[in-house]
């Protein structure tokens, strides 16, 4: 009997041994202390430095525009959006915000006291349906919102035709404006969260944002110290109210100059919870050290205020503007290498959340379309048959390998590149990052803007280091004739156990290795 | 033999039509002739063009040629070669931009074409999207507008000042006396000779100095007004020295449509369609038509500087821009092939050279790229090939991956556990017998 429990015992031993070397799904392999080497003819990176704060999001704006009837969605149409925001796995988004989305007249002359059964008061407008089915999505993929005051809609008209022009904005003219009265403006931007949170019960509201643009004065010269005024007003205002705790204030920046930034930040610093700015400062032409360095002095500057969290409240690549929704560098494939590039160096230089400026082209306040999203509108196939409708752009196969092997909550790793003596310097075609996911599964992202292919090898001792990953890449030469939105599948596989995964990312192109399930 | 004659007499016309150098168009009765080497609609290399979302503006056709007109389009031809003063502008076109109306469509009842004079550039052809200033209030350059516009069943001229001169092209305003609707249908989906010209008077006077601008359809004189050189700005609420007796710049088109989005010439009809057009300055006494532009002369060689990589391996994509194995300064697009001893080998995607090698050796490619206008080079590259790791069948998508390399790992372990037991079992049995 001792003998037979003596074997048991040795065989249930030597199945869960044999089982935990063979599952790369187990994390637990334990460290490697001793020296790994590498095959040579391939550059070394490690996994180093684990930056502090988790991911919260990548992401892409969805503005009400996409659900006004004016946009002609389909069932299909929806449908069709619908997936791709799943497929992409989008977990961030900012939404365009106006006053007059649903008080269509001043409630009251009172500032303190909201009227909620006000004649000028609709939450059931069209506009506000519109916000209504973002903010469902958002629920439903557990996407994390921003909720963005775009000031006031000067030259509003609802889409009942029942308002024509803004009760708030300071005058008419243009479209978005600074408001008149600030204590309005802050009770509007309460009630309105104050519905969306306590009575639609949203719990996907991560923030909301008041923006800077329209802030002019009366001699047509954007006014800082009225933004900062108003947002002073909003801060005090959601207080009194009881739903400033419930959502983050996120800033906007008119500078993104360093100095200025600082000079700027000192004099909101107390109302805000998370740096929110935008960027469009350059493009694939510029070096990786452009980016990095940028985002390690703004890292470097937010710290000094305590914010942990930074988020690129919208960004593409620059330089290439004809107008603010048009780029002439839409449909170049390096517009898409570029914000690979962006997301690589921000990401490992502290930068958290990540808003593509936008997820897709629509028809815009109902006078144009927007083209600077991930995929064109519904005629692409007019044009160019050889297109489906709603055919990608190339952005669009770079930032959805992004977000898809990603997740919020990831921490940030640097991988840094072995050097071999002080007088080395830093490839400059390549930039990479690692990601350790909530779920243990780790993702690295590799850019590769040099003309040539680049052997990489990345080393990753940590106990908790993958096994077998997946490779995915992007190539121009790889985007569906037919600007298909299908993400590709893995062209293979990598055995990384030893701690070492080994790839080959092409020249100009972006390589995801993962082994997210 | 009669079937013989009978075709070379047909080739015969042929080749003297062909070799006319007049083009003799007619349109009800009315005809006009331009030289080919003044037909600038047929010559794409004396225009600047942008086309935003689906629009559509070209030259496949053989001459200038605008389509998916609507809301969410635009479509602009800018002449960039020559600006001027006084001149005469002449095309034969179909101008068929029915309104919504017309064809029982949704969208704002409204479809045209702009003509914008005097855009103002030092030089547009280093403008980069210079076209889009034919939209007054794009780029804030162009003075004056004579507009064809499809309105509510009638076919419009409409003379219009752009306060572009103040920075404020949104702010234009029709001469309304001369806005008439034309005797002419022009837009009744035929083609017509148009004609528009502007003469300048030049005296002390502000009030009678000016320009004079008047359209003719198939010969006949449709529109005319006067823009003396002293207006009223609405911009700055005050009268302004604005002489457009002198101003001297570029004219361009600018097509738009009230159509719902997406909705493209296919599906509406709308479309401008441009022929023989040539434009005569009469600035310095100068009576004779602009020349077309010279042809860009187009070279295309082999470059030979390209640098493959120093090996490939078996298994991985080799992926090479075609691009860069040839110089070529024209604007046409290149077909290429690739070849090896003779036989075709990868393929050509998206102007790249994928090939996935199998064997190593040594490889040399034959490449060729060929124009339109069938100019061609060749580059022979050597492409060098060497054992790579063992190629792992990809996976057809994540998720099966994962659930493979899941059931691979614990597979292999739960075989490994298993065959353990049995040789326990074996050996505890064994010992029992003994």
């Amino acid at each position: 009997m001792k003998k037979f429990i003596c074997f048991i015992l040795a065989a249930t031993v030597l199945f869960l041994v044999s089982c935990k070397n063979g599952d790369s799904s187990v994390p637990d392999k334990g460290a490697i202390t001793g020296e790994i080497a590498v095959n040579a003819g391939y550059v070394r990176y490690d996994v180093g430095k684990k930056l502090p704060d988790p991911i919260v999001g990548f992401g892409a704006q969805m503005d009400t525009d996409i659900f006004m009837p004016y946009n002609k969605m389909t069932e299909e149409d929806e449908a069709l959006w619908e997936e791709r925001i799943k497929d992409m796995n989008i977990r961030y988004t900012r939404i365009k915000m106006f006053p007059e989305f649903f008080e269509r007249a001043n409630d009251n002359d009172d500032p303190d006291v909201f009227d909620w059964d006000s004649e000028g008061v609709d939450f059931d407008c069209a506009e506000m349906q519109a916000l209504y089915k973002i903010l469902d999505l958002c629920e439903k993929y557990d996407i994390k919102a921003d909720l963005s005051w775009y000031d006031c809609w000067s030259n509003f008209k609802s889409y009942d035709g029942t308002v024509n022009g803004s009760w708030l904005a300071v005058d008419q003219s243009g479209w978005a404006k600074a408001p008149k009265d600030f204590y309005e403006y802050a009770e509007n931007i309460s009630a309105c969260l104050q519905y969306l949170i306590n009575v639609k019960k949203y719990t996907c509201l991560w923030g909301f944002s008041n923006i800077a643009e329209g802030f002019i004065d009366e001699n047509n010269v954007k006014s800082w110290p009225a933004y900062v005024e108003s947002c002073r007003i909003i801060d005090e205002k959601l207080k009194k109210d009881g739903i400033r705790d419930k959502i983050r204030f996120i800033s906007s920046t008119e500078r993104g100059i360093i100095k200025y930034f600082k000079e700027e930040y000192g004099e909101i610093k107390d109302y805000f919870d998370v740096v929110g700015l935008g960027n469009y400062s350059w493009d694939n032409n510029d070096p990786n050290e452009a980016i990095y360095s940028y985002y390690a002095d703004l890292r470097e500057a937010v710290d000094e205020f305590g914010v942990r969290d930074i988020v690129i409240s919208e960004f593409c690549e620059g330089k290439h503007f004809t107008d603010a929704v048009n780029k002439t560098d839409i449909d170049d494939y390096t517009a898409g290498l570029y914000i690979a590039r962006f997301c690589i160096n921000a990401a490992s230089e502290g930068v958290t959340g990540f808003d593509h400026y936008i997820l897709g082209d629509v028809w815009f306040t109902d006078s144009y379309v927007h083209t600077m999203g991930l995929w064109m509108y519904r005629d692409s196939n007019v044009k160019n048959p050889e297109y489906i409708s709603w055919a990608a752009h190339p952005e669009y196969y770079f930032y959805g390998l992004i977000c898809k092997y990603n997740e919020p909550g990831s921490y940030v790793y640097r991988l840094d590149q072995k050097l071999n003596s002080v007088y080395d310097d830093r490839d400059p075609d390549i930039c990479c990052v690692a990601f350790n996911l909530p779920d243990g599964s780790w993702s690295y992202y590799l850019a590769n803007s040099g003309s040539s292919g680049k052997k990489i090898a990345i080393v990753n001792a940590l106990a908790n280091r993958p096994a077998r990953m997946n490779c995915y890449k992007i190539t121009e030469a790889g985007i569906p004739e037919d600007r298909a939105c299908v993400l590709p599948s893995a062209y293979t596989q990598i055995d990384a156990s030893d701690g070492v995964a080994y790839v080959t990312v092409p020249a100009n192109g972006f390589v995801v290795v993962s082994d997210r399930k | 033999m009669k079937k013989l004659r009978m075709i070379t007499a047909v080739f015969a016309a042929a080749a003297i039509l062909a070799a006319m150098p007049l083009f003799a168009a007619s349109a009800e009765g009315y005809s006009y002739e331009i030289a080919e080497e003044n037909d600038l609609a047929s010559w794409r290399y004396d225009w600047n063009t942008v086309e935003i979302g689906s629009g559509k503006t070209g030259f496949e056709s053989g001459n200038l040629k605008m389509e998916n007109i609507n809301q969410g389009t635009a479509n602009y031809a800018l002449y960039k070669t020559n600006k001027f003063n006084e001149f005469q502008l002449d095309f034969y076109a179909n101008l068929y931009l029915p309104s919504p109306s017309d064809t029982g469509k949704d969208g704002t009842d409204y479809a045209n074409l702009y003509l914008t004079f005097y855009i103002d550039f030092d030089d547009a052809s280093l403008v980069e999207n210079a076209a889009m200033a034919a939209c007054p209030w794009t780029m804030n350059k162009g003075w004056f507008s004579v507009c064809f516009e499809r309105i509510q069943g009638y076919s419009k001229i409409q003379f219009l000042v752009n306060e572009t001169f103040d920075g404020h092209g949104e702010t234009r305003y029709f001469l309304d006396k001369d806005c008439v609707t034309a005797s002419t249908d022009w837009c009744d989906n035929k083609y017509h000779w148009f004609r528009i010209t502007a003469q300048s008077t030049r005296t002390a006077d502000f009030a009678t100095s000016g320009c004079t601008y008047t359209v003719y359809i198939d010969g006949e004189k449709e529109a005319e007004t006067f823009l003396c050189d002293r207006i009223y700005s609405n911009t700055n609420l005050a009268w302004e020295e604005v002489r457009f007796s002198e101003k001297k710049g570029y004219f361009g088109f600018w097509a738009s449509s009230g159509y719902g989005m997406g909705m493209g010439t296919a599906e509406t009809g709308a479309m401008a369609d441009i022929k023989n057009l040539s434009v005569t300055s009469f600035d310095g006494g100068n009576d004779t038509p602009y020349p077309r532009s010279a042809m860009p002369v187009a070279n295309i060689s082999a470059n030979n500087s390209f640098s493959p990589e120093a090996s490939y391996e078996t298994g991985e994509d080799i992926e090479i821009r075609l691009a860069d194995l040839f110089e070529y300064d024209g604007e046409d697009k290149l077909t290429y092939t690739a070849s090896y001893n003779g036989e075709p080998i990868g393929e050509i995607k998206n102007n790249y050279f994928v090939w996935n090698p199998t064997e190593e050796g040594v490889y040399d490619i034959d490449f060729t790229a060929v124009t339109a206008d069938d100019l061609s080079a060749a580059n022979k590259v050597r492409l060098r090939v060497v054992k790579g790791a063992a190629p792992v069948q990809p996976a057809e998508s994540s998720d099966k991956v994962s659930e493979k390399t899941s059931k691979k790992g614990c597979g292999s372990s739960v075989s490994a556990g298993f065959s353990g037991i049995v040789l326990l079992a074996v050996f505890a049995l064994r010992k029992k017998r003994a």
